[in-house]
């Protein structure tokens, strides 16, 4: 999983796509993925009762359990059904690249995400930083923030810097509000400073709290630093092949289906966004008629 | 100004906004100091949220408010 890395990815699409995104449904579908399962992931006690998933990683990460929720596919479905609700293309394509961003993002840990869910239930996991879910939020921090996690989210936060001009009070009025409805409706509720703080937010929380997080770890805690691919290896991990292995059916039919289903619906994707571009393309070059 | 509203550069950023990031830069120490005693606050986006609000949009009201 990743930290900071949620908050500040919105700052560094808006800076690349302007106008063509809206900000409010970018930051959700970059938050979307976590919202109803971290809670559960880390456990939280109500009332006397601890509430905390069995396995935390197959639940946060696999099938079955919520690993959907990290699927391109889950992106796709939410933002249809946002283009039902609103009949607005942008929100609904701006949500769908916030969600694939956090789906992309945290299959750089050791367990990965399920990507192509549902075609296959494989994770996709370069596995350059621990998943240590499981052993609760502060261990999860402090192993987070003591390997390539810490490299990963800083990479982000000195992009989300360089991208300083999308946090600038003239870019809010004339590209943000501009692009999202969203912002249009609060201003008549709000003035324009509380916007921009609010709009400012995420990236000073992220800022903000991937220092925290590293003073935390090696200052108060005490946390060692290991930059080794898949570490902290001091940390328990869980790898991508420890999950989704129980309810899967091992008749060799099932067995090679899976994979030939996601490769081909792979395919079908591909050449279905194809045609479109070049339709797209023909329709673009086609010459007016002279009046 | 550039098409799309942001200043010409960084320096011409800063001047202008001054006063507006050293309130910035006081909600963000504050935020890292609160969070680094209380960890359980670095997981609360909300809390974040609410104290740059204070910092940026009530205290300034509040010390206008005092100087009139």
């Amino acid at each position: 999983m990743s930290w900071a890395a949620h908050d500040l990815e919105p700052y560094v699409i808006q800076k690349e796509l302007g106008k063509r995104v809206a900000f409010v449904p970018l930051l959700v579908g970059s938050y979307a993925p976590d919202m109803a399962t971290k809670w559960f992931v880390y456990g939280i006690s109500l009332f006397g009762v601890e509430l905390k998933a069995d396995n935390p990683a197959q639940f946060h990460r696999g099938w079955p359990g919520a690993g959907f929720t990290h699927s391109l596919f889950f992106g796709v479905l939410i933002g249809l059904v946002l283009y039902a609700i609103w009949r607005n293309k942008v929100v609904a394509y701006s949500f769908v690249i916030g969600q694939w961003a956090h789906a992309l993002t945290d299959a750089g840990d050791t367990v990965g995400t399920m990507l192509l869910f549902p075609f296959t239930d494989h994770l996709f996991a370069a596995g350059a930083w621990a998943y240590a879910g499981q052993t609760g939020r502060y261990t999860d921090a402090g192993a987070y923030f003591s390997g390539l996690g810490l490299v990963w989210d800083g990479i982000f936060v000195v992009w989300a810097i360089l991208g300083w001009r999308v946090l600038t009070r003239g870019y809010f009025r004339t590209t943000v509000m501009a692009a999202d409805p969203f912002w249009r409706w609060a201003g008549r509720h709000l003035s324009e400073t509380t916007l921009v703080a609010l709009y400012r937010a995420s990236f000073c929380y992220g800022v903000a709290r991937w220092t925290a997080w590293l003073i935390w770890a090696h200052l108060v805690r005490s946390f060692a630093f290991d930059f080794r691919w898949g570490g902290p290896r001091w940390v328990p991990r869980v790898y991508a092949d420890e999950l989704n292995t129980a309810p899967a059916c091992p008749c060799p039919g099932c067995c090679s289906m899976r994979p030939r289903l996601g490769f081909y619906g792979a395919v079908a994707v591909c050449a279905w966004a194809k045609g479109r571009s070049s339709r797209f393309r023909r329709l673009v070059r086609r010459p007016r008629p002279r009046e | 100004m550039r098409e799309d509203g942001s200043p010409s550069g960084l320096r011409v950023a800063l001047v202008a906004g001054r006063r507006e990031l050293m309130l910035y830069v006081a909600a963000g120490a504050a935020y890292v100091a609160l969070g680094v005693a209380f960890p359980e606050l670095l997981f609360a986006w909300v809390v974040s949220a609410a104290l740059l609000l204070v910092f940026v949009v009530v205290l300034p009201v509040f010390v206008r408010r005092l100087r009139q």
